[in-house]
Order: structure tokens, then C-alpha cells, then sequence
């Protein structure tokens, strides 16, 4: 039976004890510092808040005819109560509402706190689950693979080919019995994505006398998690669903509002929340949800929700947009907001009508969009597009909506996935990683598939479709110059199958260059570079295009310039090694490179500056060894973000080792300026993934460090003597 | 009176039901292997155990009693799951070097259907067959609706059986 089986091998996954016991030792450490006590002050507050709470309850009881028992399960029940309504608490909140750690956890819904006391709770009874009749006697198909021929499209040459719905919903079908076909004899693994994730550009910079986000592209905005006009910091708490709102000035921090996703109408409680953009009057947070049950199969839809702050004291909820498919990116030119999502074509679905019956099929759910909570419509049949070529079973959804009307511009469905995007002000390239591996052979096909689509004020128009070998690591591996597209991949080797078709990267094969022209035909390319290592992190700087490869085991990294000034002949321009991994570049000034990685032995991050005014002799200027310990989840594909970069101020700032780290240059070396505790919460505790959610933002002379839990402001000419200005707890 | 309720409020903030050291001890291995279950690989799921306990010393005066602790570690450890997955959406993938020390999973075994799974249907075959949860309590927990729960199970179950070819159910 599964159950016995599945116990037998879930028994058997235990973790290791040298880690259990440094978990065991964090946690005493905690302890201890618990048992210490907060400071007398607080106790002072805590004890007149407490007071004060038990006199109020005391008349409320007594005002109803008699005193209820107030017993040990009563104190907990009361606390619990007000944690389920997860409401954004104002100051006077007590302590036990702020850290409620699982808001849904089954203590809050006990009806009554005294039977769970003596009564063996009702698990115990239920330890031996019995399935309803209904479930265990469902009647089971396997996969019928049905024989389609492919249908007579007439393909333009090298352009976008429009199709119908009857014609996409064939080509699907046919690519997937083809697929199956071809796979049947050697019962492939399939793909799995990898991205990694490093490098960025560009800079953070100060327009105006703020910061914004650190972007790739000049102009070309990305969403993030905390935005500021120069007036308001706007912060985004992913996991509570709320903005706050808080106005700042001369340092000074006062919380105006709070925008409340989870009380927009059409909310549901498991879409998930990704990041927000900031255009003039209008705040636009990007959502996904992965399991809209739609009576057959489990829908995923990335939903964009509006709201006007032209108040920011009373922001109001505009309307939402929402698209089929699983949210892959977004980005902001001037007012127009473009949200790119991904689906896959081939799902398990409830044969409509027979409700009995199941498979795992292709379920034609076309692109579509909806306004409002509305039901998603198709986009229409003049908005759905195939490329001739190599079919994928997946549709990339590119949508555009002007912020400012609030209308949506254009919409534009291209059968062919998108995992990770690279926007300029013109194009947009989405690129899907494709891997095969064939178990007979024992050998994978690793491509990477380029959809190329123009943009021009809101209108989206598909342009060209190609692909190339290996797989792309993250944006930053990609660049547009004077028309040129260029790419760097990774191919690696494939070997293990652990079953499901799960297929493991065993290590790296070579690292390859393409360059591609305006109709996305390779025109110049370089393969097989550095062999065995992988790309760690890359970055473009007009016709030069630097890279970093990590051997696996040696902690040396080479560090490549690649020139494309004939693009037909990409060259190899120089190679420098220098000791440690680089996972971030990015242009500082005009003649030198930044990077952020690692040290030799892995274990402190690293600062690297390289002296690139002559590509063709890179020279290593500075390295320094920070004090903070390196993790890898410092460096995701969006970790550029975090990055507050400045080469004006020779300033590099950002969140890690639960602080806030300024770090300065001075020709000769870097040193660390003054590292900022990150704004708590009430209980003094700053998890992992609000530090990781942390952002500095300096306006004017004042750094505002915000994450979810606050916004502590500091004086940026007398920080060194830690002073704070102000400080602000959401 | 005043007095008197008073002291049983802090008597009842005193009155642990667990010691977090004693907690983890206990069920450190439940949570490793839900977070092993949802990230499949065992570095993030130490990452993941840490996390959780971290969080349950600070929450530590609201467990109220063995039952309660295990349901708030469960659903400790799904949101920070949850959390791990959004924020790290596209986290550079492992490291070869790291992936040595992932567990050999055999190819037709009953664990590697279940790791292929979507993450939600994989808390519920975890919570219902591995912890014995009923449907009802699954749907507390994760605080969704009892027919989305048995929705997912046999979901599940569907894809279970199509991975292993029907053996087993």
C-alpha cells in the first residue's frame, strides 16, 4: 500500500546531526537571549499595557452579569483570536499580536480552548486515515495519445505568423503526440530550468537627490519591494499582503497609510505577492496564483492590481488585471507597464462532462486576460501568434497597461515559453531553457529558445523566434547593442535520473557567445570557452561583454572580456584569474568594473574592482575580504536589487549578515563605513527573509533602511556615531 | 479580583508547555522532512529547520500543548517554505559540490513521485499519510476549504498513480 510504503521511505530522510547540532546551539543562544529580558523600560510598558488590558476585561466581564473562569487556555485564546484577523496593527497592538507566527494555525480555530486541555485532540483519531469510497474507486485512465496531424498553417518567412484558435489548438496537440512519439523508446527525462543568478548593471544612482532601484537597463524600471518618490517610501510587505505608506522629510518618518491587498475585492487568500512599481499616481503590485481551480484543472494566473495614491493618505483600489499564466517578469517604460507570464500547454485535467474521468493531456487554455475579477476571456484570434520552427508546449503571454489612463494598451499571446526576460527600450527577448535528456543515449540537448518581440509606447508587436545551444543563467547574461542581440550559455552534463523524470546536472561541459542580428539569425559566435566551469555572473558594456566562470572546486575565478566590435567575429579579448567567485558585476564609473562574490575560501563575501579602460589588459585593482559570512541566497537572479551602488559617492551598500552595510572606496582600498541594525520586529527579531527584503534608500542626506518590520533613518554626516533620527515599526 | 487575574495571566505565560531545546529534539526530523519533501534537497531543508525553531523560541509562550506545537511547526514550516520559494524565486541553483549531499532517491520509488508533485499536493499527501492528519484538520492547518483539500488529495493521488503506474493504489 502507498501509505506503508511512502512512511517506510519517509523514515528513512533524517537530517545530518552535525547540523542539527549547530541548529541546537542557535537555539539556546536565542534562548538565552530571551531569558535575559527586554530592557526595563519595555517591561514597564508591557506591564501597564497588560494592566490596563485585564481592567478593561475585568469591567466588560463584570458588565455582563458574571465573571467567567480566566484560566491558563483563556489567556491564549483571547491572544490567538486576535491573530486570526491579521488586520495591520497600530502602535498599541500588544506584543502577542505582532508575533503570531502561523496566523492559521489550528489552535485559532479550536471552538473551545478547555476540551483541547483534557480531550485527546481529534488527530489522534484520525491517525489512520480512511479515504472516502468516491476517492480510492475513481475510474483511472492512462494517457491516451491520440495521433493529430500538424495543421496546414501557411508560415511567412521569418516573421510572426497569425493563427486561430482551432489552428493553435491542433499545433499543440500535434506537437505533442509528436513529442511522445519521438520519446517513447528512450522515456526521457525532462527538462529542468536552471537559473542563476548574478550579475547586474547599473546603477542605482541617484536621479534627482534619491535612489531607485538598482535596473539593468537605463530607463527600463523593475519592480521591487520598496520604492520612494523622494517624498513617500513606499514599502511592500510580501507575506502580510500590505504597503505601508510613510512619509518622510529632514529624516523624519510618520507612517500615512497602508494599502491592504488582501481587502481588494476580487482577493484570494493564496495568490502570492511579488513586487510593486511606483508610477506617478498609480502603485501597480504584480501577484500570482498557481491553483485557480476552474471545474477541470488547476488554472495559474498572474494578476496585476492598481491603485491611485494621488493621496497617499487615502490610497483607493482602482481594478486589477489579470493573465493566464505564470507570472515571469515585468517592467516599467515610462508609463507603460508590460507583465510577461509563462504557461505550459500540457496539464492533467477533468475531462469535461465526465466528471469521473482524468488525464494528463493538452488542456488548450488560451492566452486570455480579464479586467476586475471578471472571467478570463481569450485574447482574440488577431492577437495570437506562431513562429515556423521548433515548437515548444508552452504560450508566452506579454501584456501592457499604461498607468497613467489605466488602460490596457496591447496584448500579444506567441506560442513558444519565456522563463527569464531581457527588456530594452525597444525589444523584449524572452528566453525558455530546453533540456532533454535521452536515457538511452545518455546524452541531453540543452537549447535555449528567443522570442523577440518589439515594443513602441504600449504596442507589443512579435517579431522573430530562434534559438541556440545551451542554457541562459539569468538577464544579465543578455544584451542588445545597436541591433545586435548578444548571449552568453552554459552547457552541462546530465547523468543522473532519480525517477519522474528528474535528471540532474552532473557538472559543466563549456560555456558559448552568440551574437544575433535584428531577425535573430546567429551571425558570430564563440563555443567551448572555459570548459568545466560555469558562468557565475556576466554583464555588457557597450561593444565589450564581461564575464566571470567558477570551476567547481577550486575557488579561482578567470574573469573574460569579450569583444564585439565585428559582431560576425566575437573575440576573446583577455582572461585575468584572480583568487574567490564573482556572482554580481556591475559598470562603477566609466573605466572600471565591480564585483561582488565570494572570498577564496568561500566563506566571507568579497569586493573586486577591475581596472577594464583597456579590455584587452583588465587589471585587478582592489580586493577586499568584508567581515560578513557568504551565503548563496544573498546572490538570486534578483539580487541586484538589494545593491545600492554609487560610483559618484564611491559607495557600495547592502543588506547581508542581518545589517545593513555601507562600504566606501578610497583608491586604494575599501573599507566599511558603518554597518545599520535592520528596522525588528516587536520582539526584537529580524527573520531571514525580511533581511533579505531589506533596502537603504538615501534622500537627500538621510538613509532610510526599510524593510517589512520598519524604517529606521539615520543622518548620513553623523552616522558614524550611530545615531538614528528616527525610526518607524509598521 | 484585579489581583487575581493578574497572576493567572502570568502564571499562564510561565506555564511552557515545551522548552524549544525539547521541541527540537523531538521534531526537528517532521520538520526536516516536510521542508526536504517541499525544496528536495537537503541544504535548504537545514536552512528551512533552522528558521522554523528560530521562530519558535521567539513564539514560544504560545504553544499550548504538545498537539498545538506540532500543528504550529507544521505550518511554521509551509510558510517558510512558501516564503523561501518567493523569495528566492530563481535562486542560483545549487552547487554541484552541494548537490553530493542530496539523498540518493531510487528511481521508482514511491518518495520521488511524491517530490514531483506540486507543492501544495505534496503538504497534503505529507500531512495525511505521513502525519495521519484527517481532511478536516489538513484544511485548518493550511486554512483552506475542506473540498479544496480533498480536492488536492485526489489530485494527488491522481498524479501519484499515473508516476507509478498504478502500483500501490
Amino acid at each position: 500500500m502507498f501509505k506503508e510504503k511512502f512512511n517506510e521511505e519517509m523514515n528513512k530522510i533524517l537530517p545530518d546531526d552535525t547540523v542539527k547540532a549547530a541548529i541546537l546551539e542557535k537555539i539556546k543562544a536565542e534562548h538565552k537571549k530571551i531569558i535575559a529580558g527586554p530592557s526595563k523600560k519595555t517591561v514597564k510598558k508591557r506591564w501597564i499595557t497588560s494592566m490596563a488590558a485585564v481592567l478593561a476585561l475585568v469591567i466588560v466581564s463584570v458588565s455582563v452579569f458574571s465573571l467567567p473562569q480566566f484560566g491558563a487556555d483563556d489567556y491564549y485564546f483571547t491572544n490567538t483570536s486576535v491573530e486570526q484577523e491579521g488586520q495591520i496593527s497600530n502602535n498599541s497592538a500588544t506584543l502577542d499580536e505582532m508575533t503570531s507566527e502561523p496566523k492559521d494555525s489550528d489552535s485559532n480555530k479550536k471552538p473551545s480552548p478547555t476540551t483541547s486541555k483534557n480531550k485527546k485532540p481529534s488527530t489522534s483519531n484520525s491517525s489512520k486515515p480512511t479515504p472516502s469510497k468516491n476517492e480510492t474507486e475513481q475510474e483511472y485512465t492512462y494517457p491516451y495519445i491520440e495521433k493529430v496531424e500538424f495543421p496546414d498553417i501557411k508560415y511567412k518567412k521569418d516573421m510572426p505568423t497569425n493563427i486561430t484558435h482551432a489552428e493553435a489548438y491542433q499545433l499543440a496537440k500535434a506537437v505533442y503526440y509528436k513529442q511522445t512519439e519521438h520519446n517513447k523508446h528512450s522515456d526521457d527525462g525532462t527538462s529542468s530550468k536552471l537559473s542563476s543568478n548574478k550579475g547586474d548593471n547599473s546603477g542605482s544612482s541617484s536621479s534627482n537627490k534619491y535612489t531607485t532601484t538598482n535596473v539593468q537597463v537605463e530607463g527600463v524600471d523593475e519592480g521591487d519591494v520598496v520604492k520612494t518618490d523622494g517624498k513617500y517610501i513606499y514599502v511592500l510587505d510580501t507575506d502580510d499582503k500590505i504597503i505601508y505608506i510613510v512619509e518622510t522629510g529632514d529624516g523624519k518618518t510618520k507612517k500615512v497609510s497602508a494599502i491592504d491587498i488582501r481587502k481588494t475585492p476580487y482577493y484570494n487568500s493564496e495568490c502570492i505577492i511579488m513586487e510593486f512599481y511606483l508610477c506617478g499616481n498609480t502603485i501597480a503590485v504584480t501577484a500570482y496564483d498557481q491553483n485557480v481551480w476552474n471545474g477541470y484543472t488547476d488554472l495559474k494566473i498572474t494578476t496585476v492590481f492598481l491603485f491611485d495614491i494621488s493621496n497617499p493618505k487615502s490610497p483607493k483600489y482602482i481594478k486589477e488585471y489579470t493573465q493566464s499564466g505564470r507570472y515571469t517578469s515585468s517592467r516599467l517604460i515610462g508609463d507603460n507597464l508590460y507583465v510577461f507570464s509563462n504557461n505550459s500547454l500540457y496539464d492533467w485535467y477533468i475531462v469535461p462532462g465526465k466528471s469521473e474521468t482524468t488525464k494528463w493531456d493538452i488542456y488548450w487554455e488560451l492566452p486570455s486576460i480579464a479586467e476586475g475579477g471578471k472571467k478570463l476571456k481569450p485574447m482574440g484570434e488577431k492577437n495570437l501568434y506562431v513562429f515556423d520552427g521548433e515548437i515548444s508546449l508552452e504560450y508566452f503571454s506579454a501584456v501592457s497597461i499604461n498607468l497613467k489612463t489605466r488602460k490596457l494598451t496591447d496584448t500579444k499571446g506567441v506560442i513558444g515559453g519565456g522563463d527569464d526576460v531581457y527588456v530594452n527600450n525597444e525589444s523584449i527577448y524572452a528566453v525558455s531553457n530546453e533540456i532533454t535528456y535521452s536515457k538511452e543515449k545518455q546524452d541531453s540537448i540543452q537549447k535555449t529558445h528567443i522570442i523577440k518581440l518589439g515594443i513602441n509606447k504600449g504596442k507589443i508587436t512579435p517579431e522573430a523566434k530562434s534559438s541556440v545551444n545551451g542554457i541562459v543563467s539569468n538577464q544579465f547574461s543578455m544584451d542588445e547593442y545597436n541591433g545586435y542581440f548578444r548571449i552568453i550559455t552554459t552547457t552541462r552534463k546530465y547523468g543522473v535520473v532519480c525517477g519522474c523524470g528528474f535528471v540532474s546536472s552532473t557538472g559543466v561541459e563549456s560555456n558559448s557567445v552568440y551574437v544575433l542580428n535584428s531577425k535573430l539569425k546567429t551571425i558570430g559566435s564563440i563555443k567551448g570557452i572555459a570548459k568545466g566551469e560555469e558562468v557565475t555572473s556576466s554583464r555588457f558594456v557597450g561593444n565589450v561583454g564581461y564575464f566571470c566562470t567558477s570551476p567547481l572546486k577550486i575557488k579561482v575565478d578567470p574573469f573574460f572580456a569579450v569583444d564585439f566590435k565585428d559582431p560576425k567575429n566575437p573575440k576573446i579579448l583577455a582572461s585575468l584569474k584572480f583568487p574567490g567567485t564573482v556572482e554580481y558585476l556591475q559598470p562603477y564609473g566609466n573605466n572600471r568594473m565591480l564585483g561582488i562574490g565570494a572570498n577564496e575560501s568561500g566563506e566571507l563575501i568579497k569586493l573586486i574592482m577591475f581596472d577594464t579602460s583597456n579590455p584587452a589588459n583588465i587589471k585587478e585593482l582592489i580586493s577586499y575580504d568584508t567581515d560578513l559570512p557568504y551565503s548563496r541566497y544573498y546572490f538570486t537572479s534578483d539580487c541586484h536589487k538589494q545593491f545600492n551602488i554609487s560610483a559618484e559617492e564611491d559607495m557600495v551598500c547592502f543588506p547581508a549578515n542581518g545589517k545593513y552595510n555601507v562600504f566606501k572606496f578610497n583608491e586604494f582600498t575599501y573599507y566599511k563605513e558603518k554597518d545599520f541594525n535592520l528596522p525588528t520586529d516587536k520582539e526584537g527579531y529580524c527573520d531571514l527573509f525580511d533581511a533579505k527584503d531589506a533596502r537603504g534608500i538615501f534622500i537627500n542626506k538621510y538613509l532610510y533602511v526599510c524593510n517589512p518590520n520598519g524604517i529606521i533613518a539615520y543622518d548620513t554626516k553623523t552616522y558614524a556615531l550611530n545615531n538614528i533620527v528616527s525610526e518607524i515599526k509598521f | 479580583m484585579l489581583i487575581l487575574s493578574t497572576l493567572f495571566t502570568v502564571e499562564a505565560k510561565k506555564n511552557y508547555v515545551c522548552d524549544a531545546t525539547v521541541a527540537f529534539k523531538e521534531y526537528a526530523d517532521t520538520v526536516f522532512r516536510l521542508a526536504f519533501l517541499r525544496t528536495g534537497n537537503t541544504a535548504d531543508a537545514d536552512d528551512i529547520m533552522s528558521e522554523v525553531f528560530l521562530r519558535l523560541v521567539k513564539n514560544i509562550n504560545k504553544i499550548k500543548n504538545e498537539e498545538h506545537l506540532k500543528a504550529w511547526l507544521i505550518r511554521a514550516t509551509i510558510n517558510c517554505c512558501n516564503s523561501f520559494f518567493k523569495k528566492s524565486k530563481k535562486i542560483n541553483h545549487v552547487r554541484i559540490t552541494e548537490v553530493d549531499a542530496v539523498y540518493e532517491i531510487k528511481e521508482d520509488s514511491v518518495l520521488s513521485a511524491v517530490l514531483s508533485l506540486p507543492s501544495h499536493q505534496k503538504d497534503v499527501v505529507y500531512m495525511h499519510y505521513f502525519e495521519g492528519y484527517s481532511v478536516e484538520e489538513i484544511a485548518k492547518l493550511s486554512s483552506v476549504a475542506v473540498g479544496t483539500v480533498k480536492s488536492r488529495l485526489s489530485r494527488a493521488r491522481e498524479s501519484l498513480r499515473n508516476t507509478l503506474r498504478g502500483e500501490y493504489f
